[in-house]
């Protein structure tokens, strides 16, 4: 198949997976931040919660890599 | 300042040539990186008839598995009544699971059992992601090996969830917020496999090629950098997700199956109060 239109649909996976991956974090993170500086008193609590949020929101993220990466290396 | 000027202008000029100079002789820059997603065998082992292949990916492991045997015999030989420095280190490493598995819902006979195995794993899987800093190629490049772990790991999920609960505990941690949500409940334990297997191998591979493509690229300094971030605390990381993944599971079951038996209470209560007050009201008139 013609290769630049894979490189094309490679490049726009990863970009827009990550695009929203990072805004989805900044958002987790800033009403994290946001409940710490209310109540500092479970800082260590929200910091693990978060810890597993992050996690989530970014193993979409690494899907889409996983995506990209198929498309770069076996389809092209 | 022209001089400076004009030296840094030198600087990035020569840097520029240095670079020109280095991708002609990789001008198959593809052909490297096909090289390095070659899954295939090394060389064979006859047995027999039969011959097994021997990939890197079972070298690395092998290698590993050493590495992992080691460093358990290590830290847990001869405890003491007052513990030294190695001694610290393995009792923080099983206190830190231990807290882990109490604050996601298991009781102290559950995280007994659950402690071992998950302490195993986690070792298993930081030592073969943390090898990619010896210049070895990390065993989660290869997808066979996280998705093998991924299977394994589900098993013994279910396993554990099955003998805490019992199948009726199984069963109620499944339908517990309506039953109607069961064949969504059941395809989770697909999905979390997959993800599972996805999330190390992604992350693995990922990080793998893109230090081998600077390398190929860059030979200079920067790989080493990078190599700080994406072997080592990346590694780290990801063994340290696939633990808490698995204590998660297993206590999500217990967890559910709890609060499953805590509802059914309250409504044979609830029920129970309601038949009473039935009969309080029911008895004045017919008293009257």
């Amino acid at each position: 198949m013609d290769r630049g239109i894979i490189a094309l649909g490679a490049g726009l996976a990863i970009g827009i997976a990550a695009g929203l991956g990072g805004l989805g974090i900044g958002v987790a993170s800033s009403r994290a931040f946001d409940a710490t500086a209310r109540q500092p008193e479970i800082a260590g609590k929200i910091q693990s919660l978060l810890f597993i949020a992050i996690v989530f929101i970014e193993s979409t993220t690494i899907y889409a890599l996983v995506v990209s990466l198929l498309l770069m290396f076996v389809f092209s | 300042m022209l001089v400076i000027l004009n030296y840094f202008q030198a600087f990035g000029k020569a840097f520029l040539d240095q670079l020109k100079s280095l991708l002609p002789g990789q001008s198959n820059l593809s052909d490297g990186i096909t090289e390095l997603l070659d899954f295939g065998a090394r060389f064979y082992i006859k047995i027999g008839g039969y011959a097994i292949p021997i990939s890197d990916t079972l070298i690395s492991l092998w290698i590993a598995m050493i590495l992992m045997a080691v460093l358990g015999i290590w830290l847990g030989h001869k405890p003491k009544d007052i513990p030294d420095k190695k001694q610290t280190v393995a009792e923080l490493l099983v206190g830190g699971l231990q807290k882990l598995c109490k604050s996601s819902g298991l009781n102290e006979q559950q995280t007994r059992e659950v402690v071992p195995f998950v302490g195993t794993i986690g070792i298993y899987v930081l030592v073969a992601n943390v090898i990619s800093v010896f210049k070895l190629r990390p065993p989660a490049q290869n997808p066979a090996f996280p998705v093998a772990l991924a299977l394994f790991d589900i098993i013994y999920v279910l396993f554990m969830g099955f003998r805490f609960v019992g199948l009726k505990g199984f069963w109620g941690s499944i339908s517990q917020p309506l039953p109607a949500l069961v064949p969504f409940k059941v395809l989770d334990y697909i999905i979390k496999p997959v993800s599972l297997a996805f999330r190390l191998f992604g992350n693995i591979f990922g990080s793998y090629i893109l230090i081998e493509f600077v390398s190929l690229v860059i030979p200079l300094a920067l790989p080493a950098v990078l190599g700080l971030w994406f072997d080592l605390a990346d590694g780290i990381i990801q063994a340290l997700v696939f633990v808490y993944l698995t204590i998660t599971y297993v206590g999500e079951i217990v967890e559910g199956a709890e609060s499953a038996r805590e509802i059914k209470a309250e409504k044979a209560k609830a029920k129970a109060l309601k038949l009473a007050a039935k009969k309080n009201t029911v008895e004045p008139t017919s008293t009257n």
